[in-house]
Parts: structure tokens; C-alpha cells; sequence
């Protein structure tokens, strides 16, 4: 609709304010801002941490020290002041004897969230750990999880209960020297989740962590390990959300995924961190790593559904080592006002007859920039390896941009890689359609931009299904140009 | 029901209409004919509201109101249905979903309480017999992996579904073989009441074998030049269009 | 590498654009792996070679090479143009001075780190030619021979053709070498089409597998004109082929098509970008390439679609064979969208050739060997068949047939 200009959506747009911009009042203990080696000892003493634990992260700030932030990716943005951080925050009133205990205004800001966990009880018979900043301050179903032999706790208590499951698995995907950002995580997570999921054993249930930045001026650095043991299977549900707040957050996680012979991951995550306000203005900057391997006729497959954040930068991966394993990749990511993604994957097929499927939708509205980045790799022993890639952009306006940069690298001569690519404006004739059948703008454009990812809800779990199809609808109420 | 007045429409600043006046009333079908770039088409953009057109004189009435002035919503709500002639794919958004939302939306805007799933089943299953469509194309993305026959039998489907006051067929027709065009017909012909009305545009006579109409209209450069019962139509197949032109000119 | 060390043994020409761009060599490496548009090319088996500026006069006999029926022929001997072996009634002035105003220093378009070798060329040339095109009537043919007689010759070669306004023209380049020896061909092309003009080109590379070959075409375009460009690329040790293209006007049409085929180590190496800088335009890119032995292919396409350029389409497509398990194929297919009303789509699919085909012609008779030529043939037909004549098809099927066993020519 010609007339339905972009003023009316740029107006729609910048009038939506951040749903979940609100703070929680707790008492928060922090550490002083900065980076140093006894920054590290002290959040390795007050987690009351073992030594081989402080060592990795001393390792780790070395080999930091030494890297440079990267700046290949497709996105523009003021390095974050690394000294200027608090690298720890965690909510002073620590372990809940029940859930009665637990602070009514962060039961407050569970609800709003819509993962109140008494209602999740309920209704949804997910387990929930809740991680506020870095600590996690309550979870449930333990027991239900522990009679199968699953773990599912928050990344603290694994070190103090499951020592040797940590040590043997953490920094094996992501090794700490991997990139910038997985070495400053490396140095200073807080805390995050631990699975582990033993031989043969299908959880019962869907596992779910939400992650929020509460406190000004902290970043969050969490680290979450999943391993799924032989022939083990986890669905696990990630959900982040942040404060509205001027300043910068940096979110810095890395997430590593152990996936053995003939086990499945199935990792969804609905991200809604704070994209900042229609100037630019704050907002979040996730720089985060995630990667999996599959061993054996495993498999992993990440959903993800990308709404929030002022800066994105990430690629979660599978490293398909074993032969026969799968992995998959299926994301929606939306940019609107200022926002920047570069997102993406990589898919390293090393083992014989590994298949990997990547389907990426892009909608970029407003002034934001919004990329595609993948790899696909077929190493020289990777027989029969197989590939398609679909990546499509959907523009909403003339003034944000759609980008796309695959690489493709192929040294075996048996493999079969496909990869479709195709950059379109939202059809102003599938508008028209809709309106002369009576459907209104803003619906008829709900109808084709949830049409558009189908693909790629139709891979969340069902409850999460939901409210990733209203969140998209709220990133792009009345969005066209 | 409908009523226009001396409409002139433009689009990039090219005059299309020129002047066109039609009155359409309840329990009529009209017909609406005329060589290639007539502007049989844009009379049925125009009147469904697409905003490439520019209205620069003329009214269109609608049920006493002002077409002209509504929204395309607005005027598929108030019950105008334009069957299109190249019916758009919407990948990804099923054919039930977009009635069902469809219907729920007129019904909202006439003060009526959403439809119940059990009914609005109900009715797709009984809606669907019609035209003959497979109840699984009901499932299917809207028009995605149509065929052309298909495409324009969804269309009367989804007629038949949101219960149009006036109907506009724009070359519902054109494409079809012979057995699609039966069914498409018998659609068009079922719906049929009193106090409902339709416009068939249509390029072809033989379209008029199966939708009987009240009245022919010659449709030429931008205006109607003839009007008259459905035997017009035979007199257009058989002697084509340069007589309607010569007496044009020679008026 | 320094690029002061790898030109150490080299004289520069003393045109001012010569200078202005030796100058902007100071100091420079060359590019490396860790380079995003050099991310799979690595020089080293170029740069560790040394090179020397040699003089033009040849023993071949080209005979086999013209293609008959183009009435003007020119000769380019490292880099020098021979007006003895040439003949032609076109209006083609010599010497770098005819083309030094006329080429800027730097290149005209900013494609990413591609530079290198055009400053390298538009130092230290010995000679330019410059052809001006500007029939309205019928098609400008015009055959180029690049010959390069290696001992270590580095040929630089600079050529800047103008299509003026409403002009067609279609010239056709072949790069040859004599001999078995290392060479470098440094080739550097500066094309501008005026409205409406339409010029083609095709380049057809044939050297020894111990030469190298980097060629940067360089095109600006203004409204309504197009400019196709044809990369045939059969021989040398190393090809790296940069098509920079901009559209610098409204309803340009652009197309760049490439075959390639690699055998034993042979790298080929080809980045296409486009530039729609302006409204209304389109472009379209067909890369196939078929990778036997150790060899390696490189297809990086580059689309860039600048805010307000609306109403562009945009076209990639990268196809692959592998016919060994020690070749490699890189493919990079990229857009960048700054614009909304734009139709962008690009491919790219690896594969080796159909099993159950070669299966199917062998349960007709055919001999494997044959089986797998026809196939080879048929998968890189889609590349020959943009050709505008069916002469050229021929010609240049027959030329490439010559290189590559695998081609089916009757």
C-alpha cells in the first residue's frame, strides 16, 4: 500500500516501547568495576570455587589480554570499556529454603515475564532455572529430573557437586582461546546452567533457563554445559530478556553443547534482550559463542527466535565429528530502529554421511542492519556429506540494509551442498490481498511476516511457539515502507 | 447497490477511466466486456481500492455509502469481494488461518462475536464441496502450489465463505479449461440471492454460457459505450469488437 | 611479502598515473589468507617468483588462434603492442601517454583489496592501448592475442576501451604463452560504456600451467548501457579474475559469466562485484566450474545494493563439480541490501557428477571416459550458451576444448 508510508511505520515503531523495560528493586551485592587478576580470584573465592576452576580462569584472562576485539563482522557499534564493568552481581539474599522465600518483587519480575514459576508448575511442567544476573536463585523439579539420573542445575552448584562432569567437558567445544569474547567469558562467568543427561535416558520434560540482565552497569557473562549422555535426549528452552536502560549492557556468554554417540539437543532460545530506544540509545551488545558437538548418529539442532539486542553478534554451531550425526539451524532474527545482527552459523562436517540443514529468516525494518553469516565446511574425509542451505531477507523499509555472506567451503568430492538465498521487499500485493478479504494492515502483515518464519516457529517447542510469534508481531506492529 | 458516477481514474498520470457510470442492484449479475486495455481491470482495482490509482472525478456509491471514501478493508468488510484475476501466493500462512482471520474480522467490525471453530469447520467443509476444492488445500499456504484452476476455485471458495454483498469477478474466467470453468460457474451460480449482486469481467463470451447475466456492458477506452441484454454478448463473440469501435468513432 | 621486493628487478614508466600509483605501492604487502577477498587465494607460489620486463617479438604462429571471421586483430607481446602482427580499421591509439589521462591512479571502484595488482600494472607497464568504440550501426568485433613469452616475463598489460554513446562492441581476448616456462600476465582493464552503448568481452585464458594470470576489469557504466563479461579460464598455475562493475546510471544491465576448470594444483580464483549504484538496473552472474586433480576453485560474488538504487534485481548463481577427493571448491555468494525494492537471489550448489547418469549413457554403450566428457560438457554448457552467436559457442568451446580433455567438442 503505497500510502501506508514509512513515516506511519517508523511512528508505530518508535512508539513501541520495550515491554519488559522494567527493573527489579532487590539488594544486589556488587563487586568493584574492572578487569584485573584479582577481580578473577575474587570471584573464584566468593563461588568458593576449586583450584584447577581459578586456573582456567586465569588461563583464560591471559590469553584475553592478548587477543584483540574482532571487527569483521557486518556491524558498527562503540567497544564496550572493559574496566568500566562489574564482572559480578548477585542478588544479596542467596538460598531459598522454599519458594515461599524467594523475594516477592522477583517473583513480580518472573510473572511479567510470563514464566511465573508457579504458573509454569502448573500449566507447563517446565523446569525452570532462573537466572537473575549470575546467580541462580531458584529452580524446580530437581527431584522429578533426579530420580531419572538428570542434572539440571545452576553452573555453581555443578562445580561444587559434579566437579569431575565440569572438568571433563568445559572449554572442550569452546576452547577458551577461541575468539575475544569466549576468552573474556572464560575468565569471569558468574554462573549460567549445567545439564547432564545420563546414557539412554529421554527427558521427560522441556528444560528452561531465563536469563535477565537486572543490574545497572554489570555484564552478563554466563556459561551453560549440556551434555547428553549415549543415546540421551534434552529438548532445553533459553530465554533472555534485559532492562531498559541507557547505557550499554554487555552480554558475553558462551554456551557448549556435548552431544554423544546416537543423542539428541534440541536448543531453542527466544532472545528479547533490550535493542535500545528508537535513537540508538543503549541496549544490549551480545557477543556470545555457542557451539555443539555430535559424536556418533547425534544430533544437535538450535532454534532460535532474535528480536532484541542493539548489537548481535553470534553463530551457533555444530561440529559434526561423528559420522551419520545431524545438525540443524533454524532462525528468525528481526532488526528494526538501530539495531545490528550478524548471525548466523557454521556447519564443520568432519564425520562420513553427516547431513546439516540451516534455515534463516531475516526481517530487517527501521535503520537497522541485519546479516546473514554462515559456514559450511566439508573436510577431505567427510564422505557423503550433505547440505542445504536457505537463507531468505524480507525488507521493511528503504533505510535498513539485508545482508548476506556465506561461505562455502567444500574439499570432498561426494558431498552435496545446496545453498538459496533471496532478498525481497514485504509484497505489497499480498497486502492487497489480505485487505480486500477484510483483514487490516497490521494483521495482514502479522498473517505474512509469521507466514514468512514458519519454518522456523514450527521447530519451537509449543509454548514457546507462542511467544515468539508475539514478539515478532510486536517487533513489527504496522512495519512496512 | 453500487453506483457510479462518471468515475475517471488515472494511474502514473495516464487516464484510464474516462468517465464510466454503471448501476448495479440487488439480485443482478452484470457483465462487463471489451477488448484488451479497455480498463476492465482497473474498474475492479479501482473499486476494491488499490492505491496505484488515482480517483480524479466521479463518485461510487455503495449500499448509500461512499466507496470511494473507505478503506480496502473497510469496503471487503462492508461486503465488496474482489475475485482476483491473478489470485496472490502468501507462503507460509494457510488457507484456514487467513479465512478464519478474514471472517472473524468482518465479524468484528459488524458487532457479531467471533465464529466458533466448530462452526467455522463446519462451514469450510460444506463452503468447500462447492467448487470442488480438496479439503486439503484448505491446510495448504494461501494459493502456494496452486494450480491455475485451483487458484481461481479458491477464490470462489473463499467467496462463498465471506458471504459477499457484491461480488466482483475480474477474468475469473481467462486460463480456465473447460471443466474448471463448470465448476467455477456452478460456484458463482449457487451463490446467487436476492440480495446479494455481481460484476463479471470477463474477456470471453463463453463465460456467460455458464453465469447467465442480466445485462452486457461494452467496456472501451475508459467508459461503457453500449448496454444491453445477454444476447450483446453472442453479437460481441460473433462480430468481434471493430463495430463497437467504428460506431464509437462515428458517433 | 613486500610488494617493493617482488617489483625489485622492474622499471617503472614515467607517466604521471605510473608514478601516482608507484607511489602508492610504497610500502605495501601483498595481501594474505587473513584478507577477507583474499581469504582463499594465497600468492605465495606467485610472489616467490622473480619477473623481469622483457620485449615483444614472437615465433608462434597464431593461426589456430584467430577466429576467422573478426576482420581486426591485435597483437600483445608482455604487454607491448605489436602493430607488425596487427590490422585493423578501428580507431586504437598506442603508448602509455594515450591512456594516462584517462585512467585514474587509484581504481575507479573501491571492490576491497583487489588493488594491488592494477597499481602494480599501471606502474611499471611499458605500453597502453586505448580503443574507442563507436559504431551505432552493426557490432565492433575485435580479437585481442595476449601472448607471453615467459623466461620469467612479466606482461602488464593496460587497456582502456571506451563504447561511446549507442555503441556495440564485442571484443574477444585470448591469453597464450609460448613455451613451458613461468610468466605472469598482469592484465588491467578500464571499460566505460556511454548510454546506451553495449560491449562485450570475452577472455579466454589458455596459458601454460607454469604461468600466472590476475586480470582486473574495471567498468563503469552510464544509463541504460550494458557491459557483459566472460571469464574462460583453462590454463596457468594461478588465476585470480577481479570484474568490478558499476552502475552509474539508471537501467544498466550487467552480466558476468565464468567456466572454469582446474586440474593437478591449479588454483582459479573469481571475484565479481557489482556495484548498483544506481535505480532500475540489474545484474547477473552464471559461475560453473569443475575441479579435478588437486586443484582448487574460488567463486566470491559480491553485490552491493546502495540506498535509494530501488527497483534492482540482482542475480547470483555458483555451480560446482568435484570430480577428485583432493580438489577443493570455496564458494562466497554475497549481497549487501541497503535498498527495499530490490529482488536479490543468489545460489550456489557443489556436487560431482550424476551417478545414476553416467550409469544410465554406459547402459547405452558408451564408454565411461566418453560418459563422463558428455556430462562434464552438458553441466558447463549453461556457461557457453550465453555466448551471443553460435560461432563464438564454437570457437570458444573448440579453444577450451584444447585445454580440457574433459570437454565434448563435435
Amino acid at each position: 500500500m503505497a500510502d501506508y508510508t514509512e513515516n506511519e511505520l517508523a511512528k508505530d515503531l518508535e512508539n513501541k516501547e520495550y515491554e519488559y523495560g522494567f527493573t527489579t528493586n532487590i539488594e544486589s551485592e556488587k563487586i568493584p568495576n574492572g578487569l584485573n587478576e584479582d577481580i578473577i580470584r575474587l570471584i573464584s573465592s566468593k563461588k568458593n570455587e576449586p583450584d584447577w576452576l581459578l586456573e582456567f580462569r586465569l588461563k583464560s584472562f591471559k590469553m584475553w589480554e592478548q587477543m584483540e576485539e574482532p571487527d569483521w563482522a557486518h556491524v558498527k557499534y562503540q567497544k564496550p570499556d572493559f574496566q568500566g564493568i562489574s564482572y559480578y552481581a548477585a542478588p544479596k539474599k542467596q538460598k531459598y529454603e522454599s519458594w515461599d522465600d524467594v523475594d516477592p518483587e522477583m517473583k513480580e519480575t518472573m510473572s511479567k515475564l510470563g514464566i511465573s514459576l508457579e504458573e509454569q508448575k502448573r500449566l507447563t511442567g517446565v523446569a525452570v532455572d532462573f537466572v537473575m544476573d549470575s546467580v541462580s536463585v531458584a529452580t524446580s523439579f530437581k527431584e522429578k529430573l533426579s530420580e531419572l539420573g538428570i542434572i539440571f542445575c545452576s553452573f555453581s552448584e555443578a562445580v561444587q557437586e559434579h566437579p569431575d562432569l565440569v572438568k571433563k567437558y568445559l572449554g572442550t567445544v569452546v576452547p577458551q582461546s577461541d575468539n575475544f569474547y569466549a576468552a573474556l567469558n572464560s575468565a569471569v562467568f558468574s554462573d549460567g546452567s549445567f545439564c547432564y543427561i545420563p546414557k539412554g535416558v529421554k527427558c521427560p520434560m522441556e528444560l528452561s533457563t531465563y536469563f535477565r540482565i537486572n543490574e545497572a552497569g554489570t555484564g552478563q557473562f554466563e556459561r551453560t554445559l549440556l551434555i547428553a549422555d549415549e543415546n540421551a535426549y534434552v529438548s532445553y528452552l533459553e530465554g533472555c530478556t534485559a532492562p531498559q536502560r541507557d547505557e550499554n549492557q554487555l552480554h558475553a556468554a558462551v554456551v557448549e553443547l556435548i552431544s554423544l554417540d546416537g543423542a539428541e539437543i534440541k536448543y531453542s532460545t527466544v532472545q528479547n534482550w533490550f535493542p535500545g530506544d528508537k535513537e540508538g540509545k543503549g541496549g544490549v551488545f551480545n557477543f556470545v559463542t555457542k557451539r555443539g558437538i555430535c559424536h556418533k548418529r547425534a544430533k544437535i539442532s538450535w532454534t532460535q527466535v532474535e528480536t532484541g539486542s542493539a548489537v548481535t553478534w553470534k553463530y551457533p554451531s555444530c561440529i559434526l565429528k561423528g559420522d551419520d550425526s545431524v545438525g540443524e539451524f533454524y532462525s528468525v532474527a528481526v532488526t528494526n530502529n538501530h539495531q545490528m545482527a550478524d548471525t548466523g552459523t557454521k556447519m564443520i562436517h568432519l564425520g562420513k554421511n553427516t547431513k546439516s540443514t540451516i534455515i534463516s529468516k531475516g526481517i530487517s525494518a527501521g535503520k537497522s542492519q541485519n546479516s546473514y553469516r554462515g559456514l559450511v565446511k566439508i573436510d577431505r574425509k567427510a564422505d557423503n556429506a550433505r547440505n542445504f542451505t536457505q537463507c531468505d531477507s524480507l525488507l521493511m523499509t528503504d533505510r535498513c540494509g539485508a545482508h548476506t555472506f556465506p561461505y562455502i567451503e567444500c574439499e570432498n568430492p561426494t558431498a552435496q551442498l545446496e545453498h538459496e538465498a533471496t532478498t525481497s521487499k514485504i509484497g505489497e500485493d499480498q497486502i492487497f490481498y489480505c485487505l480486500q478479504r477484510g483483514i487490516d494492515e497490521e494483521k495482514a502483515i502479522g498473517l505474512i511476516v509469521n507466514g514468512y518464519c514458519k519454518d522456523v516457529l514450527n521447530k519451537l517447542p509449543m509454548e514457546f511457539a507462542v511467544e515468539a510469534q508475539k514478539l515478532l508481531t510486536i517487533s513489527l506492529e504496522g512495519s512496512v515502507g | 447497490m453500487l453506483k457510479i458516477q462518471n468515475l475517471h481514474a488515472e494511474i502514473d498520470g495516464k487516464e484510464i477511466l474516462k468517465g464510466l457510470n454503471l448501476e448495479v442492484k440487488a439480485g443482478e449479475v452484470h457483465a462487463i466486456m471489451g477488448p484488451n486495455g479497455a480498463g476492465k481491470s482497473t474498474l475492479a482495482s479501482v473499486l476494491a481500492g488499490k492505491e496505484d490509482y488515482e480517483i480524479t472525478k466521479g463518485s461510487v456509491e455503495f449500499e448509500g455509502k461512499d466507496l470511494l471514501d473507505m478503506e480496502t478493508d473497510e469496503r471487503a468488510k462492508e461486503g465488496l469481494f474482489l475475485a482476483f484475476q491473478y489470485p496472490v501466493e502468501i507462503p507460509g500462512v494457510s488457507n484456514i488461518n487467513f479465512l478464519r482471520t478474514a471472517i472473524n474480522e468482518k465479524r468484528e467490525y459488524l458487532g457479531q462475536e467471533p465464529i466458533s471453530a466448530k462452526d467455522f469447520m463446519a462451514m469450510v467443509r460444506e463452503r468447500s464441496k462447492l467448487v470442488e476444492l480438496d479439503s486439503k488445500l484448505a491446510n495448504r499456504s494461501v494459493n502456494v502450489g496452486f494450480s491455475g484452476g485451483e487458484k481461481k476455485r479458491n477464490e470462489i471458495f473463499q467467496m462463498a465463505m465471506l458471504e459477499p454483498k457484491l461480488s466482483v469477478l475480474d477474468e475469473t474466467d481467462s486460463g480456465l479449461d473447460i471443466d474448471a470453468l463448470r465448476i467455477v460457474a456452478k460456484g458463482v451460480n449457487a451463490l446467487k440471492k436476492e440480495d446479494t449482486a455481481s460484476i463479471v469481467i470477463t474477456h470471453y463470451q463463453r463465460l456467460l454460457d455458464y453465469i447467465v447475466p442480466d445485462f452486457v456492458h461494452v467496456l472501451y477506452d475508459g467508459k461503457i459505450v453500449k448496454s444491453g441484454p445477454k444476447e450483446l454478448a453472442l453479437e460481441l463473440e460473433e462480430k468481434g469488437y471493430d463495430w463497437i469501435k467504428e460506431e464509437v468513432v462515428n458517433h | 611479502m613486500s610488494v617493493a621486493e617482488f617489483v625489485k628487478n622492474l622499471k617503472p614508466n614515467n607517466s604521471e598515473f605510473g608514478l601516482k600509483s608507484k607511489a602508492l605501492l610504497e610500502g605495501k604487502d601483498f595481501p594474505t589468507t587473513k584478507d577477507e577477498y583474499w581469504k582463499y587465494t594465497r600468492l605465495r607460489k606467485l610472489t616467490k617468483n622473480e619477473f623481469y620486463q622483457k620485449d615483444g617479438s614472437i615465433s608462434t604462429d597464431l593461426n589456430s588462434i584467430w577466429k576467422e571471421d573478426i576482420p581486426n586483430r591485435l597483437v600483445v607481446v608482455n604487454g607491448i603492442y605489436s602493430p607488425e602482427l596487427s590490422k585493423h580499421n578501428l580507431n586504437i591509439t598506442s603508448g602509455i601517454e594515450s591512456i594516462a589521462k584517462e585512467i585514474p591512479g587509484k581504481d575507479e571502484i573501491n571492490s576491497g583489496d583487489d588493488q594491488i595488482f592494477s597499481l602494480i600494472g599501471k606502474a611499471f607497464a611499458q605500453d597502453g592501448l586505448k580503443i574507442d568504440l563507436n559504431n551505432t550501426k552493426e557490432w565492433d568485433e575485435l580479437q585481442i592475442i595476449f601472448v607471453n613469452t615467459q623466461n620469467g616475463a612479466i606482461a602488464n598489460s593496460l587497456i582502456r576501451i571506451k563504447a561511446s554513446k549507442n555503441a556495440n562492441a564485442r571484443i574477444l581476448c585470448n591469453y597464450v604463452s609460448e613455451g613451458a616456462g613461468v610468466g605472469f600476465t598482469n592484465s588491467y582493464f578500464n571499460l566505460e560504456t556511454e548510454a546506451n552503448a553495449n560491449l562485450e568481452l570475452i577472455n579466454l585464458q589458455a596459458e601454460n600451467p607454469n604461468c600466472f594470470h590476475v586480470q582486473s576489469v574495471n567498468g563503469v557504466q552510464a544509463r541504460d548501457s550494458k557491459i557483459s563479461v566472460w571469464n574462460f579460464s583453462s590454463g596457468a598455475d594461478l588465476i585470480r579474475n577481479n570484474v568490478n562493475i558499476r552502475q552509474d546510471g539508471k537501467g544498466c544491465d550487467t552480466h558476468v559469466n565464468g567456466l572454469y576448470y582446474g586440474e593437478e594444483k591449479q588454483h582459479v580464483d573469481n571475484h565479481v562485484f557489482i556495484d548498483h549504484a544506481s535505480e532500475d538496473c540489474e545484474s547477473n552472474e552464471l559461475f560453473k566450474g569443475v575441479m579435478n586433480g588437486q586443484a582448487t576453485g574460488v567463486f566470491n560474488g559480491r553485490v552491493i545494493v546502495r540506498k535509494d538504487s530501488q527497483r534492482i534485481n540482482a542475480f547470483q548463481q555458483n555451480s560446482n563439480i568435484l570430480l577428485s577427493d583432493k580438489a577443493t571448491i570455496n564458494s562466497k555468494p554475497e549481497l549487501e541490501i541497503y535498498a527495499d525494492d530490490v529482488k536479490c537471489s543468489h545460489g550456489s550448489v557443489t556436487g560431482q557428477l550424476d551417478e545414476n547418469a553416467l550409469f544410465y549413457l554406459k547402459a547405452r554403450g558408451i564408454s565411461e571416459d566418453r560418459a563422463r566428457k558428455m556430462l562434464v560438457s552438458s553441466f558447463l554448457e549453461e556457461v557457453v550458451e550465453t555466448l551471443a552467436t553460435e560461432e563464438l559457442k564454437n570457437y570458444v568451446v573448440r579453444q577450451m576444448a584444447q585445454k580440457i580433455d574433459l570437454l565434448d567438442h563435435e
